[in-house]
């Protein structure tokens, strides 16, 4: 029964989760190609002299002449991790509120299964979706590293990536638990894609203001990129603490999808 | 045991009252016409009895169980056609189909192959360019290939044409044969009186009247036209009579309650011609229907 549920989304996400592999690949790959340019270029450092330091560090540009620097300004301390968060979003919002929206539920939830069975199979679907985006990114990140030699530690590298994949869970999770209250795909996306633009701008932004430092504690997003994973070692808190809002807003999402009704047309 | 058990069904919109206490049974190998126009409360009575949407107030249950605490187990035994069937649009019919199958887990190969084929469904075609008709077709197929012992039906020949029209009421004729009891919802009066063994028809969200096909005819007014030689005379005061149209040498009118004093009064004014036509499910519905305020 879970196989059914499970391929059937699969199936119905794959244009998508290629489309968003594709284009990761070719940002990443694009951006990495660009290192040598500034490894080579000791002027690279001299553009954001000029710029506030706060603004620098929230847009993670400190140190472009570094490999570790370069990654991090360039692509992981928003672009990737971003762009991962709208792909979770996309694809849950797909599996659930498009799909009740559109009517596609009402054939599968009146045969024999349970709507936690069904929506469990859905957010399963799209956690495997980021987790084999998350592999894919690393290893498009890692073959670029290659071939144009930015040297950077694989384990930090992983960790990154990691940190990141489990930030567009939060937004996955932020997904489910609006689906499971209601059959509006835009209210859905924006949530994904909100909880993580929020996070970001109270992570990076909201510290540039005096007295609003502390805000960034309140921000998934923080909880999970904050620490510098690219040059510094992450604690365990950093991994599992995104990782238990993902898993309280699942089961708020299953429990509120199991007292409402379901949207037919 | 009633297959299907609902009581005092209520459901409520905000301030609309979809439903409005509704009871209804289906016993074992028996076919239920539910009848009504659109927004009767028939679809709403359905999801709510397949778990889709929950009721405000009342009791529901499948095969003695109750449809919120146990509904998985039950709905293994009911197969559903929903009024308006939407698919993903790029799985051809028979991959929708083969995980209706594998969901179901109790699907006969062969009665699907047969259905497919008395429906003339062509499962190669992608759900995105089914017509109306041929989505209609899948629903059928995927019901009707089916163990289960209640087909809940809701408008299941919308979109089909004569002949498939009569091949769905085939296939409703085998599955009755087979023991499986059948909830048909429709506002086609033609296809409930050809199919079912009662009729529960619906206005506004109540029970308006139930019983066999027979008795509700019984209920309704019979259509009567006598022709004279000369001017029609004025029956008016004959008892029951209703509609009274007098068009020269002919008489038209509705006719309710005992024939005596009808047939008294047309032997005493000799007319050329009688007929009194038989009540079909639909004059008993217009019937009912004037009769309720809504």
């Amino acid at each position: 029964m879970t196989g059914v549920l499970v391929a059937g989304a699969a199936r119905a996400v794959r244009r998508s989760w290629l489309l968003w592999a594709v284009s990761l690949a070719a940002l990443i790959g694009l951006t990495t190609a660009f290192w040598p340019a500034f490894r080579d270029n000791p002027e690279s450092g001299a553009a954001v002299a000029g710029m506030p330091e706060g603004l620098v560090e929230a847009l993670g540009i400190e140190d472009l002449s570094s490999p570790e620097g370069f990654l991090w300004g360039n692509l992981y301390a928003l672009i990737v991790p971003l762009l991962m968060a709208c792909a979770g979003s996309s694809i849950l919002t797909t599996l659930t509120a498009r799909q009740e929206d559109s009517g596609h539920y009402e054939l599968i939830l009146t045969q024999p299964l349970s709507r936690t069975a069904a929506l469990l199979a859905r957010i399963g679907t799209a956690t495997a979706a980021m987790v084999t985006l998350g592999l894919a990114v690393l290893i498009i990140q890692l073959a670029s590293n290659s071939i144009w030699e930015l040297d950077i530690t694989t384990s930090r590298l992983a960790a990154t990536v990691t940190l990141c994949t489990l930030t567009a869970l939060v937004s996955v999770g932020a997904c489910a638990i609006t689906a499971g209250l209601t059959p509006r795909p835009g209210a859905a996306m924006a949530a994904g894609v909100g909880i993580a633009v929020a996070g970001y701008v109270l992570s990076a932004l909201f510290p540039l203001r005096e007295g609003w430092e502390n805000a960034k504690y309140l921000a998934p997003w923080n909880w999970a990129l904050g620490g510098n994973p690219l040059t510094t070692d992450t604690d365990p808190w950093r991994y599992l603490a995104p990782l238990a809002l993902t898993l309280a807003l699942t089961t708020a999402a299953l429990i509120a999808f199991n007292r409402r009704d379901v949207h037919a047309p | 045991m009633s297959i299907v058990e609902i009581r005092g069904l209520v459901k409520d919109y905000g301030k609309v009252h979809a439903v409005r206490g509704i009871d209804l049974d289906v016993e074992p190998g028996e076919v239920v016409g539910f009848l009504g126009p659109n927004g009767a409360g028939k679809s709403t009575t359905i999801r709510c009895l397949l778990d889709l949407i929950r009721p405000t107030a009342g009791t529901l249950r499948l095969f003695g169980a109750d449809t919120r605490k146990h509904g998985v187990a039950a709905r293994q035994k009911v197969a559903y056609v929903p009024a308006e069937l939407r698919l993903p649009p790029r799985a051809t019919a028979g991959e929708l189909l083969d995980v209706l199958a594998r969901l179901r887990g109790d699907c006969d190969a062969a009665r699907r192959a047969d259905v497919t084929a008395r429906l003339g469904l062509d499962p190669t075609k992608p759900a995105k360019g089914l017509s109306t008709g041929n989505r209609r077709k899948v629903a059928l197929v995927g019901a009707f290939m089916s163990r289960a012992e209640l087909l809940v039906l809701d408008e299941p020949t919308s979109g089909l044409d004569p002949l498939l029209q009569q091949v769905f009421r085939d296939l409703v004729g085998e599955a009755k044969g087979r023991g499986t009891a059948v909830l048909l919802s429709s506002h086609s009066l033609a296809e409930v009186q050809r199919t079912a063994d009662r009729a529960v028809v619906l206005r506004s969200g109540q029970v308006v009247a139930r019983g066999t096909v027979d008795e509700l005819r019984g209920t309704a007014a019979q259509r009567v036209e006598a022709v004279f030689g000369a001017a029609a005379p004025d029956l008016s005061a004959v008892p029951g009579l209703t509609d009274l149209r007098r068009d020269g040498r002919r008489v038209h009118a509705r006719f309710t309650g005992p024939p005596e004093p009808l047939l008294t009064a047309l032997a005493a004014v000799r007319p050329l011609s009688v007929e009194i036509a038989e009540p079909d499910l639909e004059d008993a519905f217009r019937t009912l229907y004037e009769e309720q305020p809504s």
